[in-house]
């Protein structure tokens, strides 16, 4: 039986999302997209430089191929979400939309009050809601009943490359929910991602750590190994961790003199 | 006319203007564009059909990397 990911009425075959945001060139990370073979990536909303005339990332997404997920990033409060979420729509990006409320510029927490109520109101409107979220479970329980499609706790704050720092919280999380948990933000390097998936995380999203890397391209096939990787092992069933030895050789017939 | 494309002022010599042409004028592509004026979200297929007219005021949004 294929291990697929279905979140509302789309199926992944690969678990990790890609973020677009601060490649170098167009280029790279059209070499990421189609090296990793990712199936979904977050874009944002901008306006347009009028006097450079920047025709932004469009070109570099094959909308046969992946699922395009606009996010909110910029909107303070749910209000400027939710402007941000029918922008994104009437930009013909589709109806799924990345809930993404960040008041606070220098940690870009997300605010969960903001969170909730604009996942309300953009369920009622239509759309594929998948909130950005801090790493709160009772918070993950809300949005699920709230109608989201997916939960996005954080691993660290975006951007930083720290890593799975909300570990103790995602486990929870993934235990206790629903609908599928992607673990968003802060995964600086494969070994992380390959964490979230073998605590049983439903996929995740990376943009920094394969954007600013020396070779974005290299990257993002690292991290696309390490989703698979991890994948596998937490469906094969990790074994548990022992605080004494566990000979691994037989213990008997050792031909000593 | 004068309008506000994105909060700064434009001037053009003529009175009013479709989306499409001025669009053209700036030479901006219209993919992936999408355009407020005056409050009101157009789409692609409203560019010919609304006219920009001086005071009118614009915000030209388009997809840019994000994550």
């Amino acid at each position: 039986m294929k291990d697929n990911l279905k979140i509302a009425d789309k199926i992944f075959n690969n678990r990790l999302f890609l973020g677009t945001g601060k490649f170098p060139s167009l280029k790279s990370l059209k070499d990421s997209i189609e090296v990793s073979e990712v199936e979904m990536v977050t874009v944002a909303l901008r306006r347009v430089d009028v006097e450079k005339q920047d025709e932004g990332i469009i070109s570099a997404i094959d909308r046969t191929k992946q699922v395009l997920l606009p996010n909110t990033s910029g909107a303070r409060n749910a209000q400027e979400a939710v402007r941000l979420a029918k922008l994104a729509r009437a930009a013909g990006c589709g109806n799924w939309i990345k809930l993404e409320i960040t008041p606070e510029p220098r940690f870009l927490l997300p605010d969960p009050i903001q969170t909730l109520e604009a996942t309300k109101i953009l369920v009622a409107e239509g759309f594929i809601v998948l909130p950005y979220m801090n790493a709160d479970p009772v918070l993950a329980k809300l949005l699920e009943e709230a109608g989201a499609a997916a939960v996005m706790p954080l691993g660290s704050p975006i951007g930083s490359n720290r890593g799975l720092k909300t570990i103790d919280s995602v486990k929870i999380i993934i235990e206790q929910s629903n609908i599928p948990v992607v673990v968003d933000a802060g995964l600086g390097a494969p070994s992380d991602a390959s964490l979230a998936m073998e605590i049983g995380a439903d996929a995740v999203l990376v943009n920094t750590a394969i954007a600013i890397a020396r070779d974005p391209v290299g990257m993002a096939k690292a991290f696309s190994d390490a989703v698979r990787a991890g994948r596998l092992a937490y469906i094969s069933g990790l074994p548990l961790k022992s605080i004494q030895a566990n000979a691994s050789s037989p213990k008997e017939g050792v031909p000593v003199v | 006319m004068k309008v506000f494309i994105n909060d700064k002022e434009h001037s053009f010599d003529v009175n009013e203007l479709e989306v499409s042409a001025l669009l053209k004028e700036l030479g901006i592509k219209p993919d992936g564009l999408v355009i407020e004026l005056d409050n009101n979200v157009l789409t692609f297929n409203d560019f010919n059909t609304n006219l920009v007219k001086d005071g009118s005021r614009l915000e030209l949004i388009r997809i840019f990397g994000g994550g």
